[in-house]
């Protein structure tokens, strides 16, 4: 590809090209690679989904328009609702503890330099880097019945063990901790980052004025952090709605489909069931609602510093 | 320990908040706790994966192992079917992360610096990509590489995920930030737009192409749903859906599967010590845009 087009820019001049039509030659050749797989690989997928979720379309058969058929069995389908719910209480649990852990660990750091402050940047971000699978190996040897850390440590509280991967009660625990072991890093460096953004002045100003620390929180850094906040509570509720690796490899969706998240769900029905336009007509209406939601903070954000054109 | 120490003492007396001595302490006490629970879930697996399965199932457990043994790791490399796997994810990951570069880096350039025809149509159908959730297209991205007869080639896992809204604007947004006059001077000495992208823009992108690179590479290695629904010869098995395969299909111990998961989790970690700097460094330009 680019030696094509370097190749082609190179002769344009010769063929008394103006510089704008050359521009506009290099340009386009440029995007293409890029435009050309979204085109086939993004843009058609979702106007094919779209245009299917209109038919009774199966691997198998010849397929017949049904209407709204497929949208009226999605949103009958009790266990549709189910996975909405789950990844609602999932999401709720993910972000408020890890928000809340990585404001405090953000807090913590701030006022370290120097090596300290990049030893500690560096483990707290390397829990981000381990694939979601391997994470779900080993919680889940943690929780073991047998041999597993949690049940010694409630063991030597006189607990007896638990089963948590199967106890209604504990299932849903059992796939937010890793999730949130998964995110307090990132959220932890872009609060941090926002803090140190953060101008000296302010805290000073408010010192002379005899502010004491709890009152420097909450009316300089909270209300300074609020586009931060806002960025992540935003980008991590459309990435949480989306988690798939912890619920398939921890629980699997167990028990009772209690910890079935919305892409288990989906993947589940296209593993098993017939016909896919229910499953697509149920990835739409999320897609649509986790869209819009994004698109809004990008505007909300990008307005602000004038980077969308 | 020393650099900790050491570092602690720039940190304390250098800011606001210094009060000497007990600032160095909290700071100490911060390292030691983030560090705790970052590390302790891998220290675990790491060790686990050298006790015999009497070990692995000791009620009330045993955190070191009685006996060290590498039979876990000899069970799982038997057979080659692991190191292959381990071997062409590497590779195939390797060629995505050139790929990703390449494709969303000279998009990134001509949507940043180059005015061309069907701009206004191209840039907000690559921008659109960013809005919308994987989960969407799951199904239909199935059909369209079955229509393509991709099932089964090493193009189903490489070509899909290869152009991305967010990494094209990623991407952009840094090659905006270039002075004009870097440009000018060198189509003054006579380069094309796209000798002026390969000779001026590239050399300086490191940073940015290692933020886009390093999560290019993470994401392509810790896939399974996309491989588990395109691939079904053994032979082209990602290392993730060979893991799971490992642990479902052919039902080895535990011990196996967690010497499994501290080799799987090497490359990430390799890659992760060598550019820690710009990651991490990184997440401002990244996180605030």
């Amino acid at each position: 590809m680019g030696s094509i087009s370097s190749a082609l820019a190179n002769a344009l001049p010769r063929m008394k090209l103006t510089k704008k039509q050359s521009d506009g030659l290099t340009g386009l050749l440029m995007v293409l690679p890029a435009c050309l797989l979204t085109l086939v690989f993004v843009i058609v997928p979702v106007v094919v989904t779209f245009y299917l979720s209109f038919f009774d379309w199966s691997f198998y058969h010849e397929s017949q328009p049904v209407g709204l058929e497929n949208y009226r069995k999605i949103v009958f389908d009790p266990w549709f609702w189910n996975s909405i719910w789950v990844g609602v209480k999932f999401t709720f649990w993910n972000m408020t503890i890890s928000t809340l852990l990585a404001f405090i660990v953000a807090l913590a750091m701030r006022g370290m330099s120097g090596r300290s402050a990049g030893v500690t940047k560096t483990l707290v971000y390397l829990p981000t880097i381990i694939s979601g699978i391997i994470v779900s190996y080993i919680f889940v040897f943690m929780y073991n019945y047998r041999g597993g850390i949690l049940n010694t440590v409630i063991g030597f509280f006189g607990v007896k063990p638990q089963a948590w991967l199967i106890n209604p009660r504990t299932a849903m625990f059992s796939i937010v901790f890793p999730s949130i072991w998964l995110a307090v890093g990132y959220k932890a460096l872009v609060l941090l980052a926002g803090i140190n953004d953060i101008p000296a002045q302010y805290y000073e100003a408010a010192s002379l004025d005899g502010a004491n620390s709890l009152q420097k929180l909450m009316y300089i850094t909270l209300p300074c952090l609020k586009n931060v906040f806002f960025y992540l509570i935003v980008t991590g509720i459309v990435a949480a709605m989306q988690m798939f690796d912890l619920s398939r490899f921890i629980t699997n969706g167990g028990p009772q489909g209690l910890t079935t998240m919305p892409v288990l769900y989906i993947y589940n029905r296209f593993t098993s069931d017939l016909f896919l336009g229910p499953s697509m007509a149920g990835a739409l209406i999320l897609a649509a609602v986790l869209g819009s939601f994004s698109w809004t903070i990008f505007r909300i954000v990008s307005s602000e510093k004038n980077t969308y054109d | 320990m020393s650099v900790l120490e050491r570092g602690s003492t720039i940190g304390g007396s250098s800011v606001r908040w210094s009060k000497g001595i007990w600032v160095k302490v909290f700071h100490i006490l911060v390292f030691l706790i983030v560090g705790f629970c970052a590390l302790f879930p891998l220290f675990w697996m790491v060790v686990s994966s050298f006790k015999a399965h009497a070990d692995i199932v000791a009620m009330p457990m045993r955190f070191f192992p009685t006996k060290w043994i590498t039979d876990n790791y000899a069970k799982l490399l038997s057979g080659g079917a692991f190191s292959r796997s381990l071997l062409l994810t590497t590779g195939l990951g390797a060629l995505f992360v050139i790929g990703t570069l390449i494709v969303n880096s000279m998009a990134g350039y001509a949507f940043a610096r180059l005015e061309f025809p069907l701009k206004k149509v191209l840039w907000p159908m690559v921008l659109i990509t960013m809005f919308i959730p994987g989960i969407s297209i799951l199904i239909t991205s199935f059909i369209v590489v079955v229509r393509l007869g991709m099932l089964n080639t090493i193009w189903v896992l490489i070509l899909p995920g290869l152009a991305s809204g967010g990494h094209i604007f990623f991407i952009r947004q840094f090659y905006l930030n270039f002075p004009l006059s870097l440009e000018e001077a060198s189509m003054i000495d006579g380069c094309t737009r796209f000798q002026t992208y390969f000779r001026v823009f590239l050399p300086s992108s490191l940073p940015v192409f290692v933020i886009v690179g390093v999560s290019a590479f993470l994401g392509y290695w810790g896939s399974y749903l996309w491989p588990v629904m395109t691939i079904s010869k053994q032979s082209l098995y990602q290392i993730m859906q060979l893991m799971q395969f490992f642990r479902s299909e052919r039902n080895l111990r535990d011990g196996v599967i967690l010497a499994g998961a501290v080799i799987t989790s090497i490359p990430p970690v390799v890659l992760f010590a060598i550019f820690q700097r710009y990651i991490v460094e990184g997440i401002k330009i990244s996180g605030l845009k």
